[in-house]
């Protein structure tokens, strides 16, 4: 499986709802821990982190496994309040391959 | 149908994977070649199907290497490195390339659903493919390149077999993708917020680990199953931890990139990967009516230079198919037009070009691993010779058209996913030259070629 690191800086001003994209028609689920110990599993659409947040980092856990028929190619966004932060892509070693895509949202 | 069954059961019966290797052994020695070879032009275009691969098609070739880039920059580098020689455009003497222009780009937009029950344009936009070939032919008395180049898309106008939420697989994979990113989570995010100043000592991985149990304990949502599956990866942590020799927070970092990285997840990816696959099979399991599309074109080069180049082949393939819900009947149509401007004689006349339009259709019945297929394709041959003056000294062209047909039955058994052995009986095409037309041979398919693109 490969393993992909990432580091975000973000704003703490005002509310911030989290949302991971996944895409080239790949599936993909996501796991994050909150400031208050909550975790969120699952699909993460406008996933509220909350606005007080302080030197804190958010890791968010995306596995993503390829079941296209016509490409290894996986990509994730991560979007905050709908707009998008950033997009990560890689390939996967192999068809039907895995990839976690890391990603450490700094506070 | 009780024929067919009991058919079928003594075939499976006796074609076991132990007796097969015997019973192929055999026959390839034995069975003489019954079935009649046909010319050049044709040769290749026995399936009913567009080819996967036109470029190679139309150039009568099965390359064994095949440049497949997955990048537009991989497309670029290929060409340039095999059609430009010193600044110069060259044309390389053997040469293959397949790729799928709507793939080489990111798409960050398309879910996994839309990707499940795409409308048809979109479908005839992922499966779009594109071929390019080169074969040298040095035997000629000029050296002669030759230049193929291709084009196939699936136009589907179906539905998947299974609606998403029969796929049962999505959620058992969901289970195992989901425990293996509440490791990562937890430990990551312990690292990064409440670890502080390890160092390594026997003293410092028993604070990590007494507090990585802590804070699954004090974690909210999570199931008591999932703490007792976080908490028994933890001891595998602190495990690699030790042997890694860990000092510092990039040093537990690496730990946990070895730990997810090695053999404790390696059954969870198995699993994972056996339901991906079933993921994609229901992706390409699909029903319903739809129109593979083919386009081919073959130029040939004289001592691999650019002037002087002349089309010799065209050629066009529709082939409508229709594959019912619950039946295990696939019924296609094929519409195929050929065209060959290759100076030949025949019979005492120079033929100057020859066209052929097929039209036809074919049947096939599947039964688990056994097949039964039946096609008839009608053919309309035109063949215009070579311009003749007559005593008048006017020049023209004779033209002739003539018409054919081909009718055959096939029957054929899938020893495994690359292996299938088939017997076909019925009469070939006459055209374009033939020394007889009865068909009847024994195929064994080792799952060479085909129409499938592979990604």
């Amino acid at each position: 499986m490969k393993i992909v690191e990432n580091t975000l800086a973000l704003s703490t001003s005002g509310d911030n709802k989290l949302t991971i994209k996944i895409g080239n028609g790949q599936i993909g689920h996501s796991s994050l821990m909150k400031q208050s110990g909550d975790f969120v599993t699952g699909e993460v659409v406008n996933e509220p982190l909350g606005s007080n947040i302080s030197n804190y980092s958010i890791i968010v856990s995306t596995m993503v496994t390829d079941v296209n028929p016509h490409t290894n190619n996986t990509n994730i966004s991560i979007l905050i309040n709908n707009v998008t932060i950033d997009t990560f892509s890689t390939t996967t070693n192999e068809d039907n391959g895995q990839v976690l895509y890391s990603t450490q949202l700094d506070f | 149908m009780k024929i067919m069954a009991k058919f079928y059961t003594v075939l499976n019966s006796i074609f076991n994977n132990q007796l097969l290797l015997l019973v192929f052994a055999v026959l390839l020695i034995t069975t003489p070649a019954l079935s009649q070879g046909i010319g050049d032009f044709g040769k290749f275009y026995g399936d009913v199907r567009a080819p996967s691969a036109p470029a190679f098609t139309i150039l009568g070739t099965n390359p064994s290497e095949i440049s497949r880039p997955k990048s537009y920059r991989d497309v670029e580098f290929s060409l340039l490195n095999n059609f430009f020689d010193q600044g110069a455009l060259t044309l390389p003497s053997n040469f293959s390339i397949e790729f799928s222009p709507y793939w080489m780009f990111e798409h960050p937009d398309l879910s996994f659903k839309e990707l499940y029950n795409p409308t048809v344009l979109e479908s005839a936009l992922y499966n779009l493919s594109f071929s390019l070939a080169t074969q040298a032919d040095e035997s000629q008395t000029v050296n002669t390149t030759f230049l193929g180049v291709g084009l196939r898309t699936v136009f589907d106008f179906g539905r998947p077999r299974r609606i998403l939420e029969l796929v049962n697989e999505l959620g058992e994979m969901e289970e195992n993708m989901v425990s293996i990113a509440n490791v990562n989570s937890l430990i990551r995010s312990y690292i990064v917020n409440q670890q502080q100043g390890f160092d390594g000592t026997k003293d410092a991985i028993k604070k990590l680990s007494a507090g990585l149990m802590i804070y699954i304990d004090t974690s909210n949502n999570l199931t008591d199953d999932d703490k007792a599956f976080l908490n028994s990866w933890v001891k595998f942590y602190i495990a690699k931890v030790e042997t890694s020799k860990a000092q510092n927070a990039a040093g537990l970092n690496s730990a946990l990139n070895a730990l997810l990285s090695g053999d404790q997840v390696e059954s969870l990816l198995d699993e994972i990967k056996k339901d991906s696959k079933a993921v994609q099979t229901a992706i390409e399991d699909r029903v319903g009516f739809k129109l593979e599309v083919a386009l081919a074109l073959k130029r040939d080069y004289l001592d691999a230079q650019l002037s002087g180049s002349r089309t010799s082949n065209s050629g066009f393939w529709l082939t409508p198919s229709y594959i019912h819900e619950s039946l295990p009947i696939e019924f296609l149509g094929v519409v195929r037009y050929l065209h060959d401007n290759l100076d030949f004689v025949e019979n005492g006349s120079i033929i100057d070009w020859t066209r052929n339009f097929d039209l036809g259709i074919k049947l096939v019945y599947k039964v688990k691993k056994f097949s039964l297929e039946g096609e008839l394709i009608y053919r309309e041959q035109t063949q215009v010779l070579e311009a003749i003056t007559d005593l008048n000294g006017f020049s023209f062209r004779p033209k002739r058209t003539t018409t054919d047909r081909k009718i055959d039955f096939t029957v054929a058994y899938q020893v495994n996913e690359n292996i299938s052995l088939s017997y076909t009986y019925g009469k070939n095409f006459e055209l374009p030259i033939l020394n007889g037309d009865l068909i009847s041979g024994l195929n064994i398919n080792l799952g060479i070629g085909g129409h499938k693109f592979d990604k």
